[in-house]
C-alpha cells in the first residue's frame, strides 16, 4: 500500500514537473474547469501550488447548484407556500437561501419537504402518496437523463420543476462575452459521459479552443493541464479525452435520446451568465401533465418576481464566470461562510467558495 | 494499493452525493430495469435503463441513482489509462 501511495506521489510530482519546463518561458495561460468535482480535486490537493505562476487554473460555471438563478427558487418557494404538496429535492439545494428562506426553512415551518438521493425516490414517495409529489430538477447532462427516465415511466400525481440546464450552450455563451480569456478548458467528465467527446465539436470549431475531458483524481486532472499546455502550444485545438476510462466520443446514446424525448430547449437565465440561449431545459409540451409550471400554471399567473438584497455584494456571479476567485469577494468568510452562507457557491458543496472555505485555500 | 480501493477511498471522502460526480459500483443482480449494486459494501437498488447488455460482475458508474456508464474491471482495478497515458507522453 504504502508504495503504490508513493507511486501516486510520484507521478504528481513528474506530471507537474513537466508542466513547469514547458512553461517555462512561455506566456501567461489561463485554463478553466468547468465542474464543482474538478474544483474539489484541485484544492483539496492543493494542485494549483503545483503550477508555475504564469499558469493560472480558473473555477468556471460548473456548479449546477450555483448558477440556478434566484427566480426558479422564488417559484419553487412560492409553489410550496400555496399548495399542499410533497416536495422532492437533493440535499445541496436545499440550504440555498432566497430573502432569508431556504428549503430546510419551510420544512421547519411544517411543510413536507423530503431531501432524496434519487428522482427513482420521489416516484416512491408519489406511489405511495395521494398528494401531488413535485420534484426540483436540477443539474447538467449528467443527472437530466435520471429525470428524463422518471417523466416516461411517472405516476400520476408526479411531476417535475425543470431547473435543468444543458452545459455546453453555456460554454459557448462564456466564450462570445469574451470578458475572460480562456485559452483552454478542462471539461467535465461525467457531462461528457452522456454527451460524449462529440458534443465539444461545435466549441472547438466556433473558438478553436483546446478542450480537455478528465476525471476526478488529482493525476487526471495534471495530465489534463498537462496535455492543454501542450496543446495550446502547439497552436492546434485539440479535443483530448483523459478520462478514457469512462468517456467515448459518441457518449451514452440512450440517454441522449431519453433526453432529447422529454426536454426541449429554451433561452434560460443562469446566475452570473445572465440569459444563456438554448441552454433551458423545459419538459417538452405533450410531457405538460408532468411539468409544475404546467400543472400550476394558474398559481404561477399570480407570481411576481423579486430581489434578494442581501446578494447584492455576493459576487458568487463573477466567481462563476472566472473574473474573480472566492477570496476577492467581500463576504467571503467574512459574513458569508458555510455555517451562514449567503450566496449558492458558499452552499453548495460543489460551490467554488464552499471548497476554498472547507479546505483553507484561502489562506 | 488498487485503483479499486483509490476509488473506494474516494468514496468515502466525499460526504454528500455531489451532482457532477458518478460512484464506480459493481452489478450483484439485475431485475431489469433495476439491478442491485454494491458500492464497496453498501448495496442499492438503481435503474439501469440506459445500459443495456449488462451483466451481473460488471462495473458500472453511479450518478443520482441510475446507471450512467460502464467501466471495464481492469480500469477500475488499475486506473491503467492513467498509468497508460503517462507512459505514452513519455513522463515515466
Amino acid at each position: 500500500m504504502t508504495k503504490a501511495v508513493s507511486s501516486r506521489k510520484d507521478i504528481i510530482r513528474r506530471v507537474s514537473e513537466e508542466i513547469r519546463r514547458e512553461m517555462e518561458g512561455y506566456r501567461e495561460l489561463k485554463i478553466m474547469h468547468l465542474c464543482g468535482t474538478h474544483e474539489d480535486t484541485v484544492t483539496k490537493y492543493g494542485l494549483r501550488s503545483l503550477l508555475p505562476n504564469n499558469l493560472k487554473l480558473l473555477s468556471g460555471p460548473g456548479c449546477p447548484v450555483c448558477i440556478i438563478p434566484d427566480t426558479d427558487l422564488q417559484r419553487v418557494f412560492y409553489l410550496i407556500e400555496n399548495e399542499d404538496i410533497i416536495f422532492t429535492t437533493f440535499g445541496d439545494m436545499a440550504r440555498v437561501p432566497f430573502k432569508g428562506k431556504s428549503l430546510f426553512y419551510y420544512r421547519s415551518k411544517g411543510n413536507d419537504i423530503r431531501i432524496v438521493y434519487s428522482i427513482f425516490d420521489s416516484m416512491n414517495i408519489a406511489r405511495e402518496s395521494k398528494k401531488m409529489v413535485v420534484h426540483f430538477g436540477i443539474g447538467f447532462e449528467t443527472t437530466m437523463p435520471s429525470t428524463a427516465l422518471a417523466i416516461l415511466d411517472s405516476p400520476d400525481n408526479f411531476c417535475v420543476f425543470s431547473s435543468h440546464r444543458f452545459f455546453i450552450p453555456a460554454m459557448d455563451y462564456l466564450l462570445s462575452l469574451g470578458d475572460v480569456r480562456v485559452d483552454g478548458f478542462i471539461n467535465p467528465g461525467h457531462v461528457s459521459t452522456i454527451t460524449g467527446i462529440k458534443a465539444y465539436e461545435g466549441v472547438r470549431k466556433k473558438y478553436g479552443v483546446p478542450q480537455a475531458i478528465a476525471g476526478f483524481e488529482p493525476e487526471d486532472v495534471l495530465i489534463a493541464l498537462l496535455n492543454l499546455v501542450k496543446s495550446i502550444k502547439s497552436g492546434d485545438s485539440e479535443l483530448i479525452n483523459e478520462y478514457t476510462r469512462a468517456v467515448t466520443y459518441e457518449g451514452n446514446v440512450k440517454a441522449q435520446e431519453v433526453m432529447n424525448e422529454v426536454f426541449a430547449t429554451d433561452d434560460w437565465e443562469w446566475r452570473g451568465l445572465g440569459v444563456v440561449p438554448e441552454s433551458g431545459a423545459p419538459l417538452k409540451d405533450k410531457y405538460g401533465d408532468y411539468d409544475a409550471l404546467k400543472v400550476f400554471e394558474d398559481l404561477f399567473e399570480d407570481f411576481v418576481e423579486e430581489e434578494d438584497v442581501k446578494k447584492k455584494a455576493c459576487r458568487c456571479g463573477d466567481v462563476l464566470r472566472g473574473i474573480i476567485m472566492p477570496s476577492e469577494c467581500p463576504l467571503f468568510q467574512k459574513s458569508c461562510t458555510p455555517k451562514d452562507p449567503i450566496g449558492p457557491c458558499m452552499v453548495s458543496f460543489e460551490g467554488t467558495c464552499n471548497i476554498w472555505a472547507k479546505y483553507g485555500a484561502y489562506i | 494499493m488498487s485503483g479499486w480501493i483509490l476509488l473506494e477511498e474516494l468514496c468515502k471522502n466525499r460526504r454528500v452525493i455531489s451532482l457532477c460526480l458518478a460512484i464506480p459500483a459493481r452489478v450483484e443482480e439485475i431485475k431489469y430495469p433495476i439491478a442491485i449494486v454494491d458500492f464497496g459494501g453498501t448495496k442499492r437498488e438503481v435503474r439501469i435503463d440506459l445500459l443495456p447488455d449488462l451483466n451481473v460482475g460488471d462495473y458500472v458508474l453511479v450518478h443520482v441513482g441510475y446507471a450512467i456508464q460502464k467501466v471495464s474491471q481492469k480500469d477500475v482495478e488499475e486506473l491503467s489509462s492513467i498509468y497508460g497515458k503517462l507512459r505514452d507522453e513519455g513522463v515515466f
